[in-house]
């Protein structure tokens, strides 16, 4: 599969990433390899069995919630937020109404 | 041309869990903000989520009472967007395989049952909140990682009338099954709808548009009502609907299209790695399935052949499992359905409306009224000052027989003290009385009345009735 700049572009624009021409051009060919070896993956017969979501046992780990959990002080989660306003993190203003 | 809406629904309802559903973070409302944060809910790097097991359950046992499909595997997945209430840049959901799917609720509808197929049913956390500010946008974690149950809806919808119904039974559903407190208000149940038209008759469907922030039964009716009728003008005048996101505006009694966002939706949903598949075999789903309480539907019915009450009086009263217990445990104690019916009817939840108090926290419990009911039918107090009674009960919390005793209301039979107030109110009333005796019987009321008045409601009306036929006669 071939993936051209204006795609580079889309997915870019989605993570928030902004590139060079340059950036652009060496992510395109990169991809198109990285999507190309998934089509040779595509190629075999996979018909009759069941998609792997995750390589571990298959066995349920739950939380439980009568297990007490000793909570540590949760203010150094804040510390790399750009600006604290009574406890929110204040950031640009999100929509105009 | 007659069009003919078609519209589907989405609920989000918060599950009634302790935790949050992959940390061990409170899920109390109300706290102070980003107080109910940890590392996990807040997106850290290196942080695994962990699946709380109750969120499951919660989920499994709404699924099964709205007669879904198990998933016995379900699996978990990413949904990518950029937003700031988001932490992570994605939000944990189930997109293939969802925990339960193709079910169905039956409501009411013209007087027939009429089966709304659910489409899906699967878990997922909620986001954290903004709140909106003059120039800058201020952010709360509380919510972020509060276990949601989302259920889809087929496009089976006909009508804004039809929509409400349905999410008053799904509401009263979760709240039996104590899933859900269904506080719209506060946003446990949030409800999305999918409307379009189409010319009567077409199969396929129209262009449709999706209205949020309906957050009351009235709201989604209203705001139903008033994108069907928008629609059906634009059509009808030759034009096109957009397809859009809209947001009601109860202010406005409108729907006003969100302002859209810059790109077109595209979550790239892939499995989370970070959890395993969701194993449900059937042993937890009998389980589970054994838990499901009486229902409203079933409930109603009961208290229709069992109490011998009024459909709407029976259909109010099992809204709630917990006006249901209520009334059934006033009935016990005071042996007469009827009679504790019409008061939770009319008294308790006009009462409890102007107060804008719950049943839960009502103020007058089910045996204060029960104590207050059996007062009234001995004859202590009469049924009016039974109802003054029950007013100063909400007020202050105190039960009938110490208000009676601190008031002096009991209800007075004794003779002498009756037919000397007869005396005085036909003294006080020579026109009238000599009204009655000339024929004017209905008058007889009006004496019964002063006499009533004159004694402070306190007379026993019965008594008065008695004596005062007796005295007239004379």
């Amino acid at each position: 599969m071939k993936i051209d700049k204006n795609r580079v572009d889309y997915v870019a624009t989605l993570a928030r990433l902004k590139l060079s021409e340059e950036e652009e051009r060496v992510y395109a060919s990169q991809l198109s390899h990285i999507l190309g070896y998934i089509e040779t993956l595509n190629q075999v017969n996979t018909e009759g069995i069941e998609p792997t979501y995750n390589v571990i046992d298959h066995k349920n780990i739950f939380r439980s919630e009568d297990l007490k959990i000793e909570k540590e002080e949760n203010k150094s989660l804040f510390e790399n937020a750009p600006e604290l306003k009574d406890s929110y993190i204040k950031v640009p203003k999100i929509i105009d109404v | 041309m007659k069009y003919e809406a078609v519209i589907g629904l989405e609920v989000h309802a918060q599950l009634k869990t302790k935790q949050k559903i992959f940390c061990s973070c409170s899920t109390l409302f109300n706290k102070p903000q980003n107080q109910n944060t940890c590392p996990v809910c807040t997106g850290m790097p290196g942080v695994l989520p962990v699946l709380n097991k109750e969120a499951v359950q919660r989920g499994l046992k709404a699924a099964l009472a709205l007669n879904c499909k198990i998933n016995k595997k379900s699996i978990f997945a990413r949904k990518n967007y950029f937003y700031p209430d988001l932490p992570k840049g994605y939000q944990i959901s189930q997109y293939n395989l969802p925990l339960a799917q193709d079910g169905y609720l039956e409501i009411e509808s013209d007087d027939n049952i009429k089966k709304i197929r659910i489409h899906r049913l699967h878990l997922e956390e909620d986001a954290g909140k903004n709140i909106h500010c003059g120039e800058e946008s201020r952010l709360n974690f509380n919510r972020a990682g509060v276990p949601l149950a989302e259920i889809v809806t087929e496009p089976d919808f006909r009508g804004a009338l039809e929509a409400a119904t349905y999410v008053r039974e799904l509401r009263s559903i979760l709240q039996y099954l104590d899933v859900c407190d269904g506080n719209m208000e506060e946003g446990s149940l949030r409800c999305d709808a999918n409307i379009s038209l189409r010319p009567k008759g077409q199969k396929e469907f129209g262009v449709k548009t999706e209205v949020k922030n309906m957050n009351s039964f009235k709201f989604i009716e209203r705001a139903i009502s008033y994108e069907i009728e928008r629609q059906t003008e634009i059509l009808e005048e030759g034009g096109r609907v957009i397809q859009e996101t809209r947001l009601w505006d109860s202010s406005k009694g409108k729907t006003l299209p969100m302002r859209s966002k810059e790109e077109a939706h595209d979550y790239r949903y892939f499995p989370e790695p970070d959890l395993r598949p969701l194993l449900v075999d059937d042993v937890w789903i009998e389980k589970v399935k054994s838990s499901i309480p009486e229902l409203h539907p079933e409930k109603k019915a009961r208290f229709i052949s069992q109490y011998g009450l009024p459909a709407y009086d029976a259909d109010i009263l099992t809204l709630s499992k917990d006006l249901a217990d209520y009334f059934e445990s006033c009935t016990k104690e005071v042996q007469d359905p009827k009679m504790v019916s019409n008061w939770m009817m009319t008294e308790l939840l006009r009462e409890l409306k102007d107060k804008n108090q719950s049943i839960q926290n009502c103020s007058v419990s089910w045996n204060a009224l029960a104590e207050l009911l059996n007062l009234v039918k001995k004859g202590t107090i009469s049924g009016k000052v039974g109802k003054d009674v029950f007013k100063e009960m909400m007020k202050r919390g105190v039960s009938a027989s110490s208000l009676i005793e601190e008031q002096g209301l009991k209800q007075v039979d004794d003779k002498e003290f009756l037919v000397s107030a007869i005396h005085q109110v036909l003294k006080e009333n020579p026109k009238e009385l000599e009204k009655y005796r000339g024929g004017q019987e209905k008058l007889f009321g009006f004496f019964v009345g002063q006499v009533m008045k004159l004694t402070k409601g306190q007379a026993n009306p019965k008594a008065v009735n008695e004596l005062l036929r007796a005295k007239l006669k004379e």
